[in-house]
């Protein structure tokens, strides 16, 4: 059993990827919500999409940026990269704020 | 002339119908009976409990012992005599018999009467 | 002239079968990860969706038994146990990710949250089945679901880059993140190939009453009105794909999708949207749930009709009504329907084997079809579908885990 268990281990850390290229991996999904919610801030502004619409799409983005958030600080990725990330992150969430603030 | 059947390949599990047409299950299950060493077909079997049985005796206990809390069915094993079938064609095998009078559509009873019938937009006058 | 009117019935309701949320989803994904590059996958999912289709009306036309009802008879009862456990969850899954569609489609138009609409878009079905009879059903559901001809009016409008589109038409490898890449394949494949399409379908040629003069008609509705579908589905690549694309919009949720259209028809875009997404999942629900009930009735026997009222079937009646009750629950758990529609699809393609394999046995029986068994083209095709079907039953599970997003 436990032979089997480090088999098991050695395989899934062989096939992983390394910590710098799964933070980017895993940053793809801040850069598509972020581009979203820039785009339906330009449909908003043109009367195209709801206000409603705009507040779910901003909480959907906002959750994401927390998950994004808590693997950057998980993550051993190089401090170059997190510290890029963070401030991409940080960029993502005052673009959001700001939307949030024209909605009120 | 003798007419043969294959009765695996053309009575098992084949639908049964009524006098009316009436869908009533299937053949689930086959008894033989043997008269003076010349085994002939006696009766079909329906229900849940004879489809359990050929899957597993396992299955079909635990079948059992949910029947005997649940059902609404008096028996586990509907009895069909072979003396009942009136014509076995490509599509079924017909019954000389009213389906609503037999066991088999005791379930189909129960919940007519206990849930369909409560619930507006039946069709039940 | 009655026939006529069939034909055009048939091809409406083939092209409202083959739209539903399932393409909505690995579609946008599709345009929104990967452009234009995955719209073969759809095409080669077409070509099969559209022999199997034609193999099971014509089943229907000759023997006046549709598919499970047939597949107990001549293969036995411990033949189909499993295959009748399988697709009865493949059911309850997809069942609930077209409710999921439709209660998104809901959250888009009212702005309540998804979880709210679970119950009365459960009941909403549930009154269509209990109350309408097949046709009514049918032609209501497919007539209203040409509004989903917009996705093709939208890539049209764009004037997408044709060279690229044709080149995705055939296959080529990933410039980028294979995994996801074969992943999203794989789901267009399950999309399309809905092992609940033939047992409907056959289903209802046995409600329909169709006979052997029939064959031509329903050859003609697999291929136009499967073709027809497809164009839409592709529409829906191609809008993803210029609009969502270029912004690097990736669809991991369908608030992401609901944009796709607001490019090219600025005030109705994001209506056309939702009620696209909801005719085409309503039409699709009520599909799913019928099939499960007509799958029900043919395994044990039972009277079954959507004609009848339900008085006249219970048993029928009760077990959509369980299936809609149990399927509405996943939305109710607040279960995100865009991965719920994603995984089931993946589960789709995975199960295919075990749900196509029985009735393409069932083609090849001479004593059960004479003369309109399977040919040595369909055959082939058979052939090619077993095999293709093994291989995304192998390729789907590790794939679950590497590129699902």
């Amino acid at each position: 059993m436990r032979r089997f268990l480090s088999a098991a281990l050695l395989l899934a850390a062989c096939s992983r990827k390394s910590p710098d290229e799964q933070l980017i991996k895993q940053f793809d999904s801040v850069k598509s919500w972020s581009a979203t919610v820039q785009f339906a801030g330009e449909k908003w502004r043109a009367n195209s999409v709801p206000a409603f619409f705009m507040r779910a799409t901003i909480a959907a983005a906002e959750k994401d940026y927390d998950a994004a958030a808590r693997s950057i600080d998980q993550s051993r990725a190089r401090k170059e990269l997190r510290d890029q990330f963070r401030r991409e992150l940080d960029a993502a969430r005052a673009s959001a704020q700001r939307l949030k603030h024209e909605l009120r | 002339m003798r007419e043969q059947i294959d009765i695996i390949r053309d009575i098992l599990d084949k639908q049964l119908v009524d006098r009316d047409h009436t869908a009533m299950g299937r053949v689930d299950g086959i008894v033989l009976s043997i008269d003076d060493g010349a085994p002939r077909i006696d009766h079909f079997e329906l229900g849940f409990v004879v489809l359990a049985c050929r899957l597993h005796p396992r299955v079909e206990q635990w079948l059992r012992a949910i029947r005997t809390r649940w059902s609404v069915r008096k028996s586990a094993r509907q009895i069909v005599p072979w003396s009942a079938v009136q014509d076995i064609t490509q599509r079924e095998i017909r019954l000389d018999v009213h389906a609503i009078e037999t066991s088999a559509f005791d379930w189909e009873k129960w919940l007519r009467k206990n849930i369909v019938s409560k619930i507006p937009g039946s069709g039940e006058e | 002239m009655k026939k006529a009117t069939q034909l055009a019935l048939g091809v409406l309701t083939a092209v409202g079968g083959f739209f539903d949320v399932g393409n909505i989803a690995t579609c946008t994904q599709a345009g929104a990860h990967f452009r234009f590059q995955l719209i073969w996958s759809l095409i080669l999912a077409t070509i099969v969706v559209i022999f199997l289709i034609e193999m099971s009306g014509r089943f229907a036309a000759v023997t006046k038994k549709a598919l499970p009802d047939a597949i107990r008879e001549h293969l036995g009862f411990s033949f189909w146990f499993v295959p009748f456990l399988i697709l009865t969850a493949v059911h309850l899954l997809v069942l609930a990710a077209e409710i999921g569609g439709i209660c998104f489609a809901l959250h888009l138009i009212t702005g309540l949250p998804i979880q709210v609409w679970a119950l009365p878009v459960a009941i909403l079905v549930w009154l269509f089945l209990w109350r309408s009879t097949f046709n009514a059903i049918e032609n209501s559901t497919s007539i209203l679901g040409l509004i989903t001809l917009c996705f093709v009016v939208a890539a049209i409008w764009h004037h997408p880059p044709v060279h690229e589109v044709l080149a995705g038409s055939l296959p080529s490898m990933p410039s980028h993140d294979p995994a996801n890449y074969w992943f999203i394949a794989v789901s267009i494949v399950g999309a399309v190939i809905a092992p609940y399409l033939f047992y409907f379908y056959s289903s209802g040629a046995v409600e329909d009453e169709w006979d052997s003069t029939y064959i031509p008609i329903n050859r003609v509705v697999a291929v136009i009105g499967m073709g027809f579908g497809s164009i839409i589905s592709v529409g829906a690549i191609i809008v993803a794909g210029i609009v969502l694309a270029p912004r690097g919009i990736k669809v991991s949720d369908y608030h992401q999708a609901a944009l796709m259209l607001t490019e090219i028809f600025p005030f109705w875009g994001y209506l056309l949207f939702a009620i696209s997404m909801a005719i085409a999942c309503l039409g699709a629900a009520v599909e799913v749930a019928l099939s499960m009930s007509y799958t029900f009735a043919q395994t044990f026997g039972w009277n079954w009709g959507e004609d009848l009222e339900p008085i006249k079937d219970a048993r029928f009646s009760l077990v959509y009504t369980i299936a809609l009750l149990l399927a509405s629950l996943f939305m109710v758990a607040g279960i995100d329907p865009l991965k719920l529609t994603i995984m089931t699809m993946a589960t789709n393609a995975f199960v295919l084997p075990f749900v196509t394999i029985p009735f393409l046995l069932l083609m090849n029986d001479r004593k059960l079809l004479r003369d309109a068994s399977n040919g040595i083209i369909s055959n082939i095709a058979t052939a090619a579908i077993v095999v293709l079907a093994l291989v995304l039953a192998v390729v789907s599970i590790p794939l679950t885990f590497m590129g699902g997003s």
